[in-house]
């Protein structure tokens, strides 16, 4: 664990090393004295090179040991085959921080992985803050330390400062980002590539900028990262209500898993990955645009009340488009209060209506004071939490309408005002050169001041205490039910049986009609072959279904071994649902819910949280799903018993939380979701685990 | 019907005279004139304005009469109420077309529509082409015409013509477009507000300019069209002279609808039949104004597009993994890499980093030979069909990775698609200069890639002449009309589509109880027993239906179905029971058809069952719709997999459906805009090779007063 001091003498070092320090300004080991230089570092600087005595007007050092006391970080640009070294001198040294750029570690193999193992290994036992290897560096802006060799720095000189700290796992991607920032001119405070992560990794880096008051925002770049890492970052940004936007490319390698259950398939990574983000109060940005636009909205507008919008445009055809996208974004359009359609009337010429969106037409183009109106009363109006303004090309006039749009935001106090301006400009609100653009931004803005005002989820069920499970990879579905009733997921009344005489003398007793299904461990999907035979009504339709089903199994898996017939009583109404529970590579135990067996398939409607869930957030993801509505009744059905199954689904959750590492699927398809206060049934049920070296 | 040389006219005038010109710039008529002038208009100008007697050297006359010779263009600056009178003026001159820009028209009110009204009777009398009123006008860069007042136009004198027009609904976002496409390199040949299209609408416009040599790409902004079959007829006019046409629909939801209305009144439409006519038209979609720029880049291409395989060539890794994850979530396909190429790759990049797509060139991009032979070998590689080369910064590399990317875009006949991040901006519009596509966002650039694939997706078939049964089914359709029905019931829907080849249940109509049990023993099975009676909704309810009924069963139930739909509607009202054999079992769907207000007949099939339904998991088309079309609606239902073999069901007879629904799209055509509605539900569908059957089906007429659309040529 890299102590907070030697983390502060990473990112906020007072005297610098360069080691392999080059004369030449384009070399890797030339551009960090450079770019210091550039950006006026107020520190020392010590390029270190046994082959030289000057660089760059500096006096240059045969070596670490060299050096005069008090140097924080030491950048490392040696081959490869040195960097050890180099690093184990700057330990003899007492230097608290490396920035190790050299490529050839863990990305070329397992010699290299190795390599870099034992970096790790120096910079643990010393308490060395080390970025990389095979990154690009660092910048931190307002100090303007600066060891990195992003060539972004050349293109333009300096970056911007501003109340955002960006943490890349690429460092190409992030010098490409940068450079987009510095183009658009959207402020940092810190620029960090992580590289390898050979210690310090994306969160490390977040949960301390996190803790500076000079960041208000994180933006960051994935690749891959495991859940236990980002729920600590997540759970912290929550904490300091700092909001942390990341763009997420790649499914993690780890994260592909083979099972023979079908939720894994439904599952998938990515999913995984969007049930956390929501889960954490993390905002996903889909395209480098999304990251930059929201990162900047959210370090510089103010926390909306609400998600409703008002739309103040220029062009009516821009407020229909923002229209479209508030309602697929789920931002719905404040009705306005009679006073506000009052004071528009008042204002506008007597060709626009007032209305939200308030299409103000080309007017206030040439007719001063109309936009501060519009705006101004709409962001009044108690009904609206967010303004957007669209004021499109106006190029002469342009100027002036956003200075007049920005005093209508004085009146609008604590509203964001996210204004579109296809123009250049220089103005200080978040402008945006796209209206979609702009709607997706205010949708992040309205989604994050969500997550900070939702209350904290109801606690999950108690981890209950269950049976041992009998050994095997597939836990079939008499077993499985069992251990999940001792759980509380309640099943049909059933027995498991070895002759068509005992299930009938069973089904006589209990009464018809029965369901029958086979029993084996080799059978998985029992009703693709025929081996499933429900609404038996009578013992003859019994006997001949248990034949069948014989006959259905030994054609279709030869080999199989059979443990009998399960005879049950047939659940009759209801709705069924699919839900299940998995171990995911990266994020541990996550639940899914989907509605009908067939439906869950073939249209993939499910709903995916991070176990354990409580029975709250289990009705979340009911009302989630697109057939929600057959939860409640269609055409005359009855509405079904949803707390049961959302009490169900949180059991389920939990039970996963609980159980060993080597459970890796539990699916109950179907749950019968009986009508409003009779409860559910675990219809069929069936537990794998993973295979014994995996666990 | 406008002449097309007058239509043609509005593009290229001989003379133009602006009534309502001014000498200050800060006003629409000084303006105008100011751009026309600045546009290179080769005709005479003349500017019109009786305060006023000469602009800048320019003689001003006082009025349209005191012209020398008539203005081939009148554009029209003045208030509205003085339009018509001005038109009419224009016309006896003869003057061929005009361009209204001023607002107060329908828009407006009552008042401004009866203006609007007088004004659509003064181009009748004419026979004048109009665009607008409420309009910001046109350009026609090809012909250096700009009949324009919109301030935007200010930012600069010196536009690029390129291949591309520009046809928007909402004058303030098509010129927004037009400048920053022209800021950006993008050429723009032609642009035009259509207003509120009083005379001329966005299907004329965009029929005359899929005939037009100078466009290869038309970009639309629409909140609604008001002729969509015309629409349609002239995308594909359009995509069949090779032009591409893209539109930015807006008006999708519920909120931008109720927006739209008050913008321009437009009916916009359903989102659905909308796609579908896109589909029908060949017309890309687009979801927002970047991507009509983007499209403008990628498009029109330089080099054949033959599929969806790309091959990704990245600077960086990281990139590669974007793009990639970007590709196959917008439908590409990552390419395999052939033989012959990966032995030039490992050639090349000598162990630094793996042969794969995407492939990173970052280890060897040091040297530019290597380089070149990297972007070469994927090029070359016969699996691939387009390019995405990934740049990152790199400076040094503009000026010098233009002319080897266009090389190798015109020696291998394929796309070469660029993403350079954070590059110069000389770089990326060196690379446009020599046709190469070149965005400066990676996910941007693969979104318009996946456009240009679509671009090459051949029109589907599309032919709405009626069958030699219209007649009669129109005929069929308007005698019930006349008979005051306004819905017809099962047994009269199965009657009208059987002919078509929609295969129905049998039936039998029973007037007494004996004629029901004789039918339902000729049917040899059991049978459904339901009242006839046109005016019972909803039958089952009412308990007026009787299912699975053996044939000796049948007299009394035929008994008590005609007596429960008598207590609702009286004995005059009941005609009898139908008698039908029960269908077998099969999958359900629901299938029929809708006559939409812009777009004609559409037709459309769901699965059936509560379930599906719910789920709104349904496919529309325009009708009619060929074997193809048909199959492809079923292919792209989410639930399609129930309709093959799925758990130990056999396979539906999906080619049996598929031609029910060509039959069905047939038939609607043929009863055109008589019928408003008529489903079929469910419609059983059976094992492979087995058919399929109709079981059930309504219809409701059109209302009278939306019978009337054949319209009348003056």
């Amino acid at each position: 664990m890299t102590s907070a001091a030697s983390l502060r003498a990473l990112l906020d070092p007072r005297a610098i090393a360069v080691v392999g320090a080059s004369a030449d300004p384009s070399r890797t080991g030339g551009r960090p004295i450079r770019y210091l230089q550039q950006l006026g570092f107020a520190g020392a600087i010590y390029p270190v090179n046994p082959g030289r005595s000057e660089i760059a007007g500096l006096r240059c050092y045969p070596n670490l040991a060299a050096l005069p006391d008090g140097v924080d970080l030491a950048v490392i640009t040696v081959p490869a085959a040195q960097v050890e070294q180099a690093l184990q001198d700057c330990a003899d040294a007492s230097i608290r921080a490396a920035v190790v750029f050299t490529s050839g570690f863990a990305e070329v193999g397992d010699a290299g992985r190795a390599q870099q193992e034992r970096l790790a290994a120096i910079a643990r036992a010393h308490d060395i803050a080390l970025c990389g290897p095979n990154c690009l560096g660092l910048i931190n802006v307002a100090k303007r330390s600066a060891p990195t060799f992003t060539t972004a720095l050349e293109r333009r000189p300096d970056i911007p400062y501003g109340p955002i700290g960006f943490i890349s796992q690429s460092g190409a991607i992030a010098a490409f980002i940068l450079a987009r920032m510095q183009d658009q001119g959207y402020g940092l405070s810190h620029f960090i590539t992580t590289g390898n992560e050979a210690t310090l990794g994306f969160a490390d880096f977040a949960e301390y900028l996190l803790d500076d008051p000079a960041v208000g925002v994180i933006a960051g770049y994935l690749e891959g990262i495991d859940g236990a890492s980002l729920a600590r970052v997540a759970a912290a940004a929550l904490r300091h209500k700092k909001p942390l936007v990341v763009m997420k490319v790649g499914a993690s390698a780890a994260g592909t898993r083979a099972t023979v259950a079908h939720t894994g398939k439904l599952g998938g990574n990515d999913a995984v990955y969007a049930a956390a983000f929501r889960q954490w109060g993390m905002l996903r940005a889909e395209n480098v645009d999304d990251l930059l636009d929201w990162s900047q909205t959210l370090a510089h507008a103010p926390l909306p009340a609400g998600r409703r919008v008002g739309i103040v445009s220029l062009s009516g055809g821009a407020a229909v488009l923002m229209a479209d996208w508030c309602e697929q974004l789920g931002l719905p359009l404040a009705p306005l209060a009679p006073t506000t359609r009052e004071r528009l009337a008042a204002a506008m010429p007597w060709f626009a209506t007032p209305a939200n969106p308030m299409d103000t037409t080309g007017r206030p183009l040439w007719d001063e004071g109309l936009m501060q109106a519009a705006v101004g009363a709409i962001a009044e109006d108690p009904g609206v939490d967010i303004m957007l303004v669209y004021i499109g090309l106006a190029p002469g006039p342009g100027r002036r309408i956003a200075a007049e749009v920005l005093a209508g935001m004085a009146g609008a106090a604590g509203k964001p005002l996210l204004v579109c301006w296809l123009a250049e400009n220089d103005a200080a609100v978040p402008l945006f050169t796209e209206p979609v653009r702009m709607t997706r931004a205010a949708a992040a803005l309205a989604e994050y001041a969500e997550a900070l005002r939702r209350p904290p989820p109801s606690a999950p069920p108690p981890a209950p205490t269950l049976p041992a499970l009998p050994a095997g990879a597939v836990i079939g579905e008499h077993a499985a039910k069992r251990w999940l009733a001792a759980g509380g997921i309640e099943g049909p009344r059933e027995t498991l049986v070895a002759t068509a005489d005992e299930a009938a003398a069973w089904a006589a007793a209990q009464g018809y009609p029965v369901a029958l299904k086979i029993v084996s461990p080799d059978v998985p999907h029992r009703t693709d072959i025929g081996a499933v035979r429900l609404g038996l009504r009578n013992e003859s339709d019994l006997r001949a279904a248990w034949e069948a089903i014989r006959a259905a199994t030994r054609a279709a898996v030869p080999t199989a071994r059979i443990d009998g017939m399960l005879v049950q009583e047939m659940v009759a109404g209801g709705v069924e649902l699919v839900v299940s529970a998995f171990r995911d590579a990266a994020f541990g135990p996550v639940v899914l819910c989907g509605l009908g067996g067939v439906l869950v398939e073939v249209l993939n409607d499910t709903a995916l949280r991070l176990a354990p869930v409580g029975e709250d957030e289990a009705l979340a993801m009911l009302a989630s799903l697109r057939g929600a509505a057959i939860l409640r009744g269609v055409r005359g059905a009855p509405a079904c018993d949803l707390p049961a199954a959302a009490q169900a689904i949180a059991r389920l959750s939990a039970i996963i939380a609980a159980a060993g590492p080597d459970i890796d699927t539990i699916e109950i398809n179907p749950l019968a979701v009986l009508p409003a206060g009779r409860g559910v049934r675990a219809l069929d049920a069936l537990i794998t685990r993973r295979p014994a070296e995996a666990s | 019907m406008i002449a097309p040389d007058k239509l043609a006219a509005l593009f290229r005038p001989t003379s133009v005279a602006v009534v309502g010109a001014s000498d200050d710039i800060g006003k629409p008529g000084g303006r105008c004139l100011t751009f026309l002038r600045r546009s290179g208009f080769a005709g005479p100008i003349y500017p019109i304005n009786p305060r006023i007697r000469e602009i800048d050297g320019l003689p001003c006359y006082p009025d349209l009469a005191a012209l020398p010779g008539p203005a081939d263009m009148v554009v029209l600056l003045v208030p509205a109420a003085q339009i018509p009178g001005h038109l009419r003026t224009a016309g006896r001159a003869g003057t061929r077309c005009a361009v209204v820009c001023s607002s107060g028209f329908a828009e407006a009110g009552p008042e401004g529509a009866r203006l609007q009204d007088d004004l659509v009777r003064a181009a009748a009398e004419t026979g004048m082409a109009v665009l607008g009123p409420n309009c910001l006008g046109l350009a026609d860069l090809h012909a250096g015409l700009i009949a324009s007042f919109s301030t935007a136009l200010e930012t600069t004198d010196n536009f690029r013509a390129g291949p591309i027009a520009f046809l928007s609904q909402s004058g303030a976002i098509g010129v927004a477009v037009f400048t920053v496409a022209q800021n950006e390199g993008i050429g723009f040949g032609k642009f035009l507000s259509t207003g509120n299209e009083a005379v001329l609408n966005f299907a004329d416009f965009l029929d005359h300019l899929a005939g037009d040599a100078d466009v290869s790409l038309v970009l639309g902004y629409i909140e609604g069209v008001r002729d969509g079959r015309g629409f349609v007829a002239a995308a594909r006019r359009a995509r069949a002279a090779g032009t591409s046409v893209a539109m930015l629909k807006v008006g999708q939801s519920d909120a931008g609808v109720r927006a739209a209305r008050s913008h321009t009144g437009a009916m916009v439409g359903s989102a659905q039949v909308y796609e579908a006519a896109f589909r029908r038209a060949g017309v890309l979609a687009v979801a927002d104004i970047r991507s009509l720029l983007d499209l403008a880049l990628v498009l029109p291409a330089r080099q054949p597009v033959r599929g969806p395989r790309v091959g990704i060539v990245s600077m960086s890794g990281g990139a590669g993994v974007m793009m990639a994850d970007r590709a196959t979530a917008s439908g590409l396909t990552l390419a395999t890499f052939g033989e012959a190429m990966r032995q030039e790759l490992e050639a090349v990049l000598r162990g630094f980093s793996p042969v794969a797509n995407p492939l990173d060139y970052g280890a060897i991009y040091g040297s530019l030979d290597a380089v070149r032979r990297c972007f070469a070998a994927v090029a070359a590689d016969p699996g691939v069909d387009v390019v995405i080369v990934f740049i990152g910064l790199s400076p040094h590399l503009a000026g010098v990775i233009e002319p080897i990317l266009e090389e190798i875009q015109i020696r291998y006949e394929k796309p070469v698609v660029v993403a350079w991040l954070g590059g110069p901006r000389h770089g990326l519009t060196g690379l446009r200069d020599r046709g190469v596509p070149a965005f400066d966002d990676p996910s941007r650039a693969v979104d318009a890639v996946a456009q240009l694939v679509r671009s090459a997706v051949p029109l589907p078939a599309h032919d709405d002449a009626p069958t030699e049964r219209a007649a009669e089914t129109r005929a069929t359709l308007a005698a019930f009309a006349a008979s005051g029905r306004t819905t017809l019931t099962e047994r009269e829907v199965k009657a009208l589509l059987a002919p078509y080849g929609v295969p129905v249940v049998g039936e039998a109509l029973a007037r007494t109880p004996a004629e029901a049990e004789q039918a339902a023993k000729n049917f040899g099975g059991r049978v459904a027993i339901k009242a006839e009676a046109p005016a019972l909704l909803h039958k089952s309810d009412a308990g007026a239906v009787r299912l699975d009924v053996a044939a000796d069963a049948a007299a009394a139930a035929f008994t008590a179905v005609v007596q429960a739909a008598t207590a609702v509607v009286g004995a005059a009202g009941v005609a009898g029971a139908v008698v039908q054999p029960m269908a077998p079992a099969g999958l359900e769907v629901l299938a029929g058809l809708r006559h939409d207000p812009q777009f004609g007949p559409t037709i459309t099939v769901g699965l059936g069952g509560v379930a599906s339904e719910a789920l709104g998991d349904v496919a529309t088309e325009l009708a009619p719709v060929d074997l193809a079309a048909a199959r492809a609606m079923l292919a792209r239902l989410r639930g399609a997999r129930l309709l093959g073999p799925f758990r130990g069901a056999a396979a539906r007879d999906t080619e049996a459906l598929a031609a029910a629904l060509v039959a069905l799209g047939r038939f609607a055509i043929d009863a055109g805009p008589l019928l408003a509605e008529l489903d079929l539900n469910p419609v059983i569908v059976l094992a492979a090779g087995q058919g399929c059957l109709a079981v059930d089906g309504a219809a409701v007429l059109a209302a009278p007063t939306e019978t009337v659309t054949e319209e009348t040529d003056p």
